[in-house]
């Protein structure tokens, strides 16, 4: 029991650190990610712009493919060669590697909207941004914040990653306790730990988009 | 206010060319409410389209209240399409969106200030009978609130232009009925020119003066409601006419099984000229149904009488364009 109060302020400090670097990555990642979707929506592959819808649709399945330990050795060499470490650090190569694929939901999403409305929209003189933002956005919310919350879990499953790597957060708990000073009950804890965070997330996520949504 | 000048759409694929729409010219005075009849292969939503050019034709012009809308740039044209409301298929609403803000909506894209935004959703609201349900979420509305909301929305900025497509279609009678009431309405306040593309016979009775049929892409018959109505030859007078069943063999014996066709005539004919050539007459099937204050059906009688005297009746109801198919 004693070694307990040794590791329950060492587990608070983890989970703060785990949760600090997978929120603000996931901000990050939604905003890219948004963008990144519109603009997919936006340079429609047969219309005007399709060179460049090309280009961002190349560009996020390059990315997207590259596994998250990949993504993440390479950041961690690039940093380590320039000696920089801490929050931001960890949060570039998680965003990177999220990024393609909430841009790909949101490109999903937006795309589940009736081609109708939006004709519509068009038929009654909207500009794009009232096209995107007014119709496709507005209409897909229900839908985005689904993907949001499910962005964050994939995202805290990303963190413990780092933090192995980085030998910090959760992640970095479970490798102390899990192979250099081996104590199973620690990292069952931890475990739960990252179970109990997931489940609230999808859970807010839930709660959000259901308040959202207004079809039936 | 509308004029489409030689139309020609075409639409490209692996096979070839299909003709959508082939020499359209259609011609609409301001006010006036012109119904678009045909199959859907036929054409009638694209030429629909090609008027707002959602579908952009291949060749010939579009004008738009002396606008040439092809000549545009997509700036020019959006703010055109302002102008130009849009009514159908479906209700099209936005889910997410109450139901003051899908009426609201096309008043956004013109950028109309919001307090006289307000002002003209609160107004059509009311006429529509929308009010109380302003706030309300589309989900929560019936069919016939979703259809009244989305004529809301494409009256809310008396467009002089409407371009609507089978404005009632499944709705109730009732519910067809006071929508198309209200859109008469509507449409007579604002002088508002409107392309209707249906088949329904209520709608075109309710809404149009004149009609134009399209057939392969072509503009085969046009003209006013009323002349079309009284010429049984036409296609588009089939339209208001019942189909009757299959005559049924055992009919009465001795009797003479005739369908008659009422497009215009006063149905009393019917009873003044059998009783004239003393012949007996029950009707057995059809209908008829007053449009535009003309009798409009067909009805399949049994004369009973001498050959001699039903075959006088026959041809006076030759005379009275009553098209008489006897039946062996």
């Amino acid at each position: 029991m004693s070694h307990w109060l040794s590791v329950l302020p060492e587990l608070a400090r983890a989970t703060g650190t785990t949760l600090a670097t997978a929120s603000v990555a996931t901000a990050c990642a939604v905003a890219l990610g948004l963008l990144f979707g519109v603009a997919l929506v936006a340079t429609d592959k047969d219309g005007p712009l399709r060179v460049v819808h090309a280009m961002l649709a190349c560009l996020v399945e390059i990315v997207g493919s590259v596994p998250v330990v990949i993504v993440l050795l390479a950041a961690t060499s690039l940093l380590r060669a320039s000696a920089e470490r801490g929050l931001a650090a960890s949060v570039v190569p998680l965003v990177v590697a999220a990024t393609p694929w909430f841009a790909r939901r949101v490109e999903s999403n937006l795309r589940a909207v009736s081609p109708a409305v939006v004709e519509i929209a068009v038929a009654m003189g909207a500009r794009l941004r009232h096209v995107l933002v007014t119709v496709l956005l507005r209409e897909s919310l229900p839908g985005i914040a689904s993907n949001v919350a499910l962005t964050a879990v994939l995202l805290l499953g990303f963190t413990a990653v780092a933090d192995v790597l980085d030998r910090r957060g959760l992640g970095g708990l479970a490798l102390a306790y899990g192979v250099e000073e081996p104590r199973a009950d620690v990292v069952v804890v931890v475990a739960g730990v990252f179970v109990a965070l997931a489940q609230a997330v999808k859970w807010l996520g839930d709660q959000v988009a259901q308040r959202l949504d207004h079809r039936r | 206010m509308i004029e489409l000048d030689d139309i020609r759409r075409t639409r490209r694929h692996d096979h070839g060319e299909q003709i959508l729409l082939d020499s359209v010219d259609l011609y609409l005075d301001a006010g006036e409410v012109c119904g678009v009849v045909g199959e859907p292969a036929d054409g009638p939503r694209t030429l629909l389209r090609c008027v707002n050019l959602l579908e952009r034709p291949d060749e010939g012009t579009v004008r738009v209240a002396g606008e040439d809308l092809t000549a545009m740039s997509p700036r020019q044209l959006r703010r055109a399409r302002h102008a130009i409301g849009v009514l159908g298929p479906g209700d099209r609403l936005l889910e997410q969106r109450t139901v003051a803000r899908n009426v609201s909506l096309p008043l956004e894209f013109a950028g109309v200030r919001q307090r006289e935004r307000d002002l003209r959703v609160d107004e059509i609201l009311d006429r529509m009978g929308l009010a109380e349900v302003a706030d309300r979420w589309p989900s929560d509305l019936t069919a016939e609130e979703r259809r009244r909301t989305a004529v809301a929305r494409a009256f809310v900025t008396r467009p002089r232009v409407l371009l609507c497509q089978e404005p009632t279609g499944g709705l109730s009678e009732d519910g067809a009925r006071s929508l198309l009431a209200l859109m008469r309405g509507l449409i007579a306040d604002q002088q508002t020119t409107v392309l209707v593309a249906t088949q329904n016979p209520a709608e075109l009775a309710a809404l149009c003066e004149s009609v134009a049929f399209l057939h392969d892409g072509r503009v085969v018959e046009q003209g006013t409601l009323p002349d079309t109505i009284a010429n049984p030859s036409s296609k588009l007078a089939s339209l208001f006419l019942p189909t009757l069943p299959d005559p049924d063999a055992e009919h009465g014996t001795g009797a003479l099984l005739v369908d008659l066709t009422f497009a215009g005539v006063d149905p009393h004919v019917l009873s003044e000229v059998t009783r004239a050539c003393g012949v007996g007459v029950s009707v057995v099937a059809g209908s008829l149904e007053s449009l535009r204050s003309r009798t409009v059906g067909r009805l399949r009688v049994e004369l009973t009488g001498s050959g001699e005297d039903c075959q006088r009746a026959l041809d006076k109801l030759t005379d009275l364009a009553l098209s008489p198919k006897v039946h062996p």
